[in-house]
């Protein structure tokens, strides 16, 4: 018996994920001009999904990838839509495993006794 | 990485598009610049950009590379009663167009705009995981 279960070992890599996709999408707009830039994109979702139904989240892995979308003028892929929306997106998310994680906590502060 | 990514390399996005801003704000200011006919006229200034970090993994935002500067043939113009003309009455401006440089303004204002959102909303997820465990 061990106080973390899976179920935190989930939010937990979630959480890393999300914080790396917020890294990409911040170093996506910081070089929306610069010339020959191509957008960087993080999935780590299918690689958790694979992890959980083989037991063992932790083996979850993100994987970062270049995107092929059309190039603009400057041969840069940049698409500041996208990235806010990914951004606003992410940063939802990442409140919402805040909160899981919490409520996992507060679980376990019942059952310490306080 | 840092602990505060996010915040980071949207700084750096935010010192690249000031020094942007910074560069075409001289060269607004330098456009009426009168030079001598046979003398070099005022060199419009470039700022180069380049992605920081490697390509494969997630990056570490951009970086000025350097400044690049612009011809220094400029215009001439026949102006013998300017006090810069030369012998021949001729005044050299610089080949500067007001236009281009107020549209690179406009987007060198959005791009820090865009970065200083990102600063913004990274800095709420920070503040929501330092509320961990509460």
């Amino acid at each position: 018996m061990t106080i973390s279960d899976p179920t935190m070992d989930v939010v937990y890599k979630a959480m890393q994920g999300l914080a790396a996709r917020q890294r990409a999408t911040a170093d996506n707009i910081a070089n929306v001009e610069t010339p020959g830039y191509k957008a960087t994109k993080v999935d780590f979702e299918s690689s958790l999904r694979q992890a959980i139904t083989i037991g063992d989240p932790n083996q979850a892995q993100p994987a970062v990838t270049k995107s092929t979308e059309p190039n603009g003028p400057n041969e840069n892929n940049v698409n500041i839509d996208d990235e806010t929306v990914s951004e606003i997106d992410t940063n939802l998310k990442y409140q919402t495993m805040v909160e899981a994680m919490n409520a996992k906590f507060r679980l376990l502060r019942t059952a310490i006794g306080n | 990485m840092t602990i505060f990514g996010a915040i980071n390399t949207a700084g750096s996005g935010l010192g690249v598009y000031r020094t942007w801003m910074d560069a075409v704000s001289d060269n607004i200011a330098n456009m009426n610049d009168a030079v001598p006919g046979d003398q070099p006229a005022f060199q419009e200034r470039f700022v180069e950009a380049a992605a920081k970090g490697d390509a494969t993994g997630v990056g570490n935002g951009v970086e000025v590379k350097g400044i690049t500067y612009g011809p220094t043939t400029g215009r001439l113009a026949f102006d013998p009663t300017n006090p810069s003309a030369d012998a021949q009455g001729y005044v050299k401006y610089p080949d500067i167009d007001l236009g281009e440089q107020m549209t690179q303004m406009m987007a060198a204002q959005r791009a820090y705009q865009a970065n200083l959102a990102t600063i913004d909303r990274a800095k709420d997820a920070y503040q929501q995981a330092l509320e961990l465990g509460k």
